[in-house]
């Protein structure tokens, strides 16, 4: 037991987060990276799906036709529909966009060969969480006039005045600070650590199964079968994180749509 | 291996919350399972029990950060 | 489409449901805003005063007032 241990204490390397800074793909450029082709890689597939999907699109439909809509009904009625209601149409675009871009970087992460998810860069999620902030705030304010939106948010009706100290600092950064940056976050730090997870017990497998002890490649298959079930595991986390980042989208357009609370 | 205790504590301590969150819509999809008309009495009263183990837990967590 | 929506709309259930969803989301931003915005103010004023008691005084501050809002938003009937 004790030899063991000793030699499974020093030798292994655990991953951490410098495994996510892949190398330049090619030469020395920054920008040819792994994530970055990935996300090209993503709207082509998405693009190529869709509209191998729609072109033939008959009353019948084929079985790839039956795919698309199926996806697409789902983001429109369940998402669309439920959340936003009335005059929901005009978002459907953004957030099926939103949906089946988030859904294929995310699913890349269990796909053999790809194997990233590209939202483990905290830069992607950014970018998405902007979109959507623009969205919603250009939705509030193009329905209600900017100073009755700004004042919606800042200050609650039925409160005596001096209370408004402490509760305008909240509603504002809630709204301009806090809502922006969970959306982001929790996608970020879902695929982040799911992908740790991953490398942690399939590296950690690969070094038992070469450690010289016979005891340690005996375990090494349960490390890779742990790995193998916490890809499925992923495969539902990210499916999850897809939906919610496109369902808190469409619960703050509706929110920003809203009259009066 | 890095890191600071308080993080640790940290975990130890939203055991608490997370259990109460989990216990207070527990009892509340069941209230309303039950009486699908009790909703509008029943929604406040929950959303203000989340709030209060939410706020004990995200306490939790600034003070793991700021505790020197 | 349309008319089935407001249809849901009028009823009142269906778009209730939509809000309870993001109910708690929307709780958990207010409760991380009112902490890191008045438990920011407090740490900011220890460190330019030089004392140690405000840095809580703004956590509870912001806990509590988060808190109350909560109870605006949400518990008013």
């Amino acid at each position: 037991m004790n030899s063991i241990q000793f030699a499974a204490g020093p030798g292994f390397q655990p991953p951490s987060t410098s495994d996510f800074n892949l190398p330049p793909a090619f030469g020395h450029s920054l920008y040819a990276t792994k994530p970055i082709f990935l996300v090209f890689f993503s709207v082509i597939l998405i693009s190529a799906f869709f509209i191998a999907s729609s072109r033939k699109a008959a009353v019948v439909p084929s079985k790839m036709q039956f795919a698309g809509e199926m996806i697409y009904g789902f983001v429109r009625n369940n998402i669309g529909e439920e959340i936003i209601g009335h005059d929901f149409m005009r978002f459907v675009p953004f957030l099926f966009t939103l949906f089946t871009f988030v859904i294929t970087n995310n699913v890349f992460g269990i796909v053999p060969f790809l194997q990233f998810p590209a939202m483990s860069h905290v830069s992607f999620p950014y970018v998405l969480a902007i979109f959507s902030f623009i969205v919603f705030h250009w939705v509030g304010i193009k329905k209600q006039g900017l100073g009755k939106y700004l004042k919606g948010i800042a200050f609650m009706p039925g409160v005596p005045k001096a209370v408004y100290i402490l509760l305008t600092p909240i509603e504002i950064a809630t709204f301009f600070l806090v809502r922006p940056l969970t959306l982001s976050l929790r996608l970020f730090a879902n695929m982040f650590a799911g992908h740790l997870l991953l490398l942690v017990f399939i590296t950690g497998g690969d070094y038992m199964l070469h450690d010289p002890h016979l005891f340690m490649k005996i375990l090494s298959p349960f490390s890779f079968a742990f790995g193998i079930g916490m890809s499925f595991f992923e495969f539902m986390v990210q499916c999850l994180q897809a939906y919610i980042i496109t369902l808190l989208t469409a619960l703050f357009i509706a929110g920003a749509l809203a009259d009066e609370h | 291996m890095h890191g600071t205790l308080n993080l640790v504590g940290y975990g130890l301590s939203a055991i608490g919350p997370a259990i109460a969150t989990g216990m207070i819509f527990a009892a509340y999809i069941s209230g309303v399972a039950r009486q699908p008309e009790a909703r509008s009495v029943l929604q406040p009263i929950a959303f203000l029990g989340f709030a209060l183990a939410e706020a004990l837990a995200l306490f939790g967590l600034v003070l793991a950060f700021v505790l020197k | 489409m349309t008319d089935k929506s407001e249809n849901k709309n009028s009823q009142g259930g269906r778009f209730g449901a939509g809000n309870e969803e993001g109910a708690a989301w929307s709780i958990f931003g207010y409760l991380i805003a009112g902490l890191v915005i008045w438990g920011g103010i407090g740490l900011g004023l220890d460190h330019w005063l030089g004392t140690h008691f405000l840095s809580l005084v703004g956590l509870l501050l912001g806990a509590g007032s988060s808190l109350y809002l909560v109870w605006l938003r949400f518990g008013r009937r």
